[in-house]
């Protein structure tokens, strides 16, 4: 049993209970700094498990409030992304009491991987980058950013079409600002990861022009974001 | 189809060793007498009856049973018992009078789906004469769902069924419906 120190009514509730799903049959895909990320078998599929762990450097009845809610803005967010078309792992089910999130698991590789071992002819990879580009700006024009966009967040389905995952950070936004750090991040991983490539991100930034309404605002703010960084300047 | 499927058996993840059971029935003629039934809470042990017309895939109903036999484990139903909480869990909203309303079965029914958690066998016998109608092919589910309810139901935008099946889409519901 564990023992809650709080005295509040509002940690009464325990919300790092064991999983239904029994870890032991799983396997352990990785670990973040927030979740573990488990394999298995769920509904008969299989199935990601991501379940979120109690940080005990944190005060108890704090760490259950941004656990629990952090959790369902996720889960809100990746039901959101759907429903503006945009491709992210089916959820099976959400399990509050053990703060875990049971998803489809999309079966391929990511496509920092694809891009890397450069598999991809020069046609499919100028497809699969207008596609990210469409996609993002999908997600933008929905009054969303992804909050870590990055090419390992990104996976290719059977080697094909593309799924976003891990809406941890994403939040419901229109400001220009914002989405424009989300490009910039976006960049930024490209700079990083596949240098190496050449110019890919101006391919996404070309076809993010072309499928947002409202890319405007959004790249004037990122041509602003990129001479200072993502951090913003504290003025006033 | 004469060897089609009348009976599938789903496996439940928990620690009582429960399954699912679901059989699929139309021309049911005694839906009015078997809601009675329910109301009064006479069935026993119980069964879950289901609208099949707004259900077009199994993987709902799998969904649905899942989430109310992990609520039931942890002591948090928010209906009157497991059976009814898997109807209610179908709708993948907070409403518990409006989801049992439309997905579970009404006077004039003729389509129904029964459900039953089970240890051991399903009693298969007790299902047949409780329900007058003709026992079909859970294939056939698909088939008998009218789509236009079942997206006014969920609201199910044009741009979601871009990215995957009308299933998918209800399932993301019924897992985010508490949150």
């Amino acid at each position: 049993m564990v023992c809650e120190n709080g005295e509040g009514a509002s940690t009464s509730k325990n919300i790092f209970d064991d999983p239904i799903i029994n870890l032991q049959t799983c396997q352990l895909l990785s670990q973040g700094a927030e979740a573990k990320i488990w394999e298995g078998v769920y509904l008969g599929r299989p199935t990601i498990v991501k379940q979120r762990f109690r940080k005990k450097y944190r005060h108890s009845t704090l760490d259950n409030k941004l656990t629990l809610s952090r959790l369902k803005q996720e889960v809100r967010s990746i039901v959101r992304a759907r429903k503006l078309g945009v491709p992210t792992p089916v959820l099976y089910f959400v399990e509050h009491e053990a703060s875990t999130i049971y998803m489809e698991l999309v079966q391929g590789c990511s496509v920092k991987a694809a891009l890397l071992e450069g598999k991809l002819s020069d046609q499919e990879r100028h497809a699969l980058l207008r596609e990210i580009g469409r996609v993002v700006a999908l997600l933008h024009d929905g009054g969303m950013v992804h909050g870590d966009l990055t090419t390992s967040n990104m996976l290719l389905k059977g080697d094909s079409s593309l799924v976003l995952i891990d809406f941890g950070l994403s939040s419901n936004t229109t400001l220009p600002e914002d989405k424009a750090v989300d490009l910039y991040v976006l960049e930024r991983a490209f700079a990083s990861a596949h240098a190496a490539s050449g110019n890919l991100f101006d391919d996404i930034l070309a076809s993010y022009r072309q499928h947002s309404r409202l890319w405007c605002p959004t790249l004037n703010k990122f041509a602003e974001v990129r001479m200072r960084g993502r951090k913003r300047t504290m003025v006033g | 189809m004469p060897d089609a499927v009348k009976q599938i058996t789903l496996s439940l993840v928990n620690s009582q060793e429960q399954k699912l059971t679901v059989w699929l029935f139309t021309n049911v003629r005694n839906a009015k007498n078997i809601q009675q039934q329910l109301v009064a809470g006479s069935l026993e042990p119980e069964l879950a009856f289901i609208n099949a017309l707004v259900v077009p895939d199994l993987l709902i109903v799998h969904a649905a049973a899942q989430k109310a036999m992990a609520a039931h484990l942890r002591g948090s139903l928010r209906t009157r018992s497991l059976h009814a909480e898997l109807v209610y869990n179908i709708a993948g909203s907070k409403h518990v009078g409006q989801s049992l309303q439309r997905f579970g079965i009404s006077e004039d029914s003729k389509s129904i789906l029964v459900a039953s958690f089970h240890t051991g066998d399903p009693d298969a016998g007790r299902v047949r004469s409780i329900v007058e109608g003709e026992s079909v092919g859970l294939d056939t589910l698909s088939s008998l769902a009218d789509m236009d309810t079942v997206k006014k139901f969920y609201k199910i935008v044009p741009a979601e069924l871009e990215v995957g099946t009308v299933a998918d889409a209800i399932c993301c519901r019924i897992a985010a419906s508490h949150c």
